[in-house]
């Protein structure tokens, strides 16, 4: 059986730090701590998971949950993001497709891959020389209806499973969410960040609540933290994977200016 | 959700594959239009509508943030990610 050594999730954005210097500032070292703090569980592989911007799907062929199997990725480059490869894990990747299949779930896998900003900013934070191998697994909350947070938690369970159960003894990995918080994405309220909702769902993970986040809905998430407030679906994966294991906030800033709020959390692993 | 006008995302979605062609926003837009049967009304809003215009079309956020960039009226503003990546 393998060991979920540790867990993780950030907001997976960065922007302008004109006239929010200091607050940039927390982020940005927020963001490297997590790195810090991954780099020194010295991993096998890394599994992020995250929403695609539409760079890597389309919506008229929808895929919500999806996976990424390949040995190696190129990055899409957008944000002006550097185009370096990195390594996958293809092995891990398909055995986590036929395992999720198997139980009657839907994951499929999407090749050819480019990730975009939505795994490389944190990827080449955390992992800057490309050192560790990373399976990008998708839950797209860019389709209407996206993935609901009950199935992003089934999801999040399976993968806890799929480690502890099927991968080889003593295979260290790491699993990381991206996304959120509250912002919303090309719409008339865009640079709107609901702190209040995102201070109330980071404290639902330091409580160790996990479960609650499971009878979240789309819904309400929309209408609380945004169209892209909805990314916090990654979080609900990650949390279904460890549901016992409480969280320690490491940042969290409301960013107007980013149109995000920023946060980033590292949970604690019996 | 309604639905985007005809070809609006199928047109973006291109673009996004075929990145080349994002100069034609710029330099002959109704190239696009034409390619890709997006109506006629919608033209001036693609051609100079903000977030808000598109938005009210039905087009998908994450789409309209793309055209919008590509266009040249970007809704947030735009930075060089080596200001925060020559620090690691």
């Amino acid at each position: 059986m393998g060991n979920i050594v540790g867990a993780f999730a950030m907001s997976h954005v960065l922007g302008a730090p004109d006239g929010q210097e200091e607050q940039a500032l927390k982020v940005w070292e927020g963001m490297q701590e997590i790195g810090r703090q991954v780099r020194a569980l010295e991993p096998d592989l890394l599994v992020y998971i995250t929403s695609d911007h539409l760079n890597n799907f389309r919506l008229s062929a929808p895929q919500p949950i999806a996976i990424g199997t390949a040995a190696a990725f190129t990055p899409y480059g957008d944000m002006g993001l550097p185009l370096e490869e990195f390594p996958g894990h293809p092995g891990f990747a398909r055995g986590f497709l036929n395992f999720v299949q198997e139980r009657g779930s839907n994951l499929e896998a999407v090749d050819p891959l480019r990730p975009d900003h939505g795994v490389v900013i944190p990827l080449d934070i955390v992992d800057p020389q490309h050192r560790i191998p990373t399976v990008p697994l998708y839950i797209n909350m860019v389709y209407d209806p996206a993935p609901s947070p009950a199935e992003a938690w089934a999801l999040g369970r399976m993968l806890g499973d799929y480690i502890r159960e099927a991968r080889p003894q003593a295979e260290r990995v790491v699993i990381m969410a991206g996304g959120g918080l509250s912002h919303w994405i090309g719409v008339p309220e865009e640079g709107r960040v609901n702190a209040a909702w995102d201070e109330a769902f980071l404290r639902i993970l330091e409580e160790g609540r996990n479960a609650e986040l499971e009878a979240l809905d789309n819904a309400s998430i929309r209408q609380d933290a945004g169209n892209g407030g909805l990314e916090v679906s990654s979080w609900v994966a990650l949390a279904g994977a460890i549901p016992s294991s409480p969280a320690r906030r490491v940042f969290y800033e409301p960013m107007p200016g980013w149109a995000t709020g920023m946060g980033g959390i590292a949970f604690h692993i019996a | 959700m309604g639905a985007a006008p005809p070809g609006v995302h199928a047109m973006i979605e291109h673009l996004i594959a075929v990145p080349q062609d994002r100069a034609l926003i710029r330099s002959s837009p109704e190239t696009l239009f034409e390619r890709f049967g997006v109506p006629k009304d919608v033209w001036p809003v693609l051609r100079t509508g903000g977030r808000d215009d598109l938005a009210a079309l039905r087009i998908q956020g994450n789409l309209v943030i793309k055209w919008l960039i590509w266009s040249g009226r970007p809704t947030v503003a735009v930075f060089p990610i080596s200001y925060y990546f020559d620090r690691r």
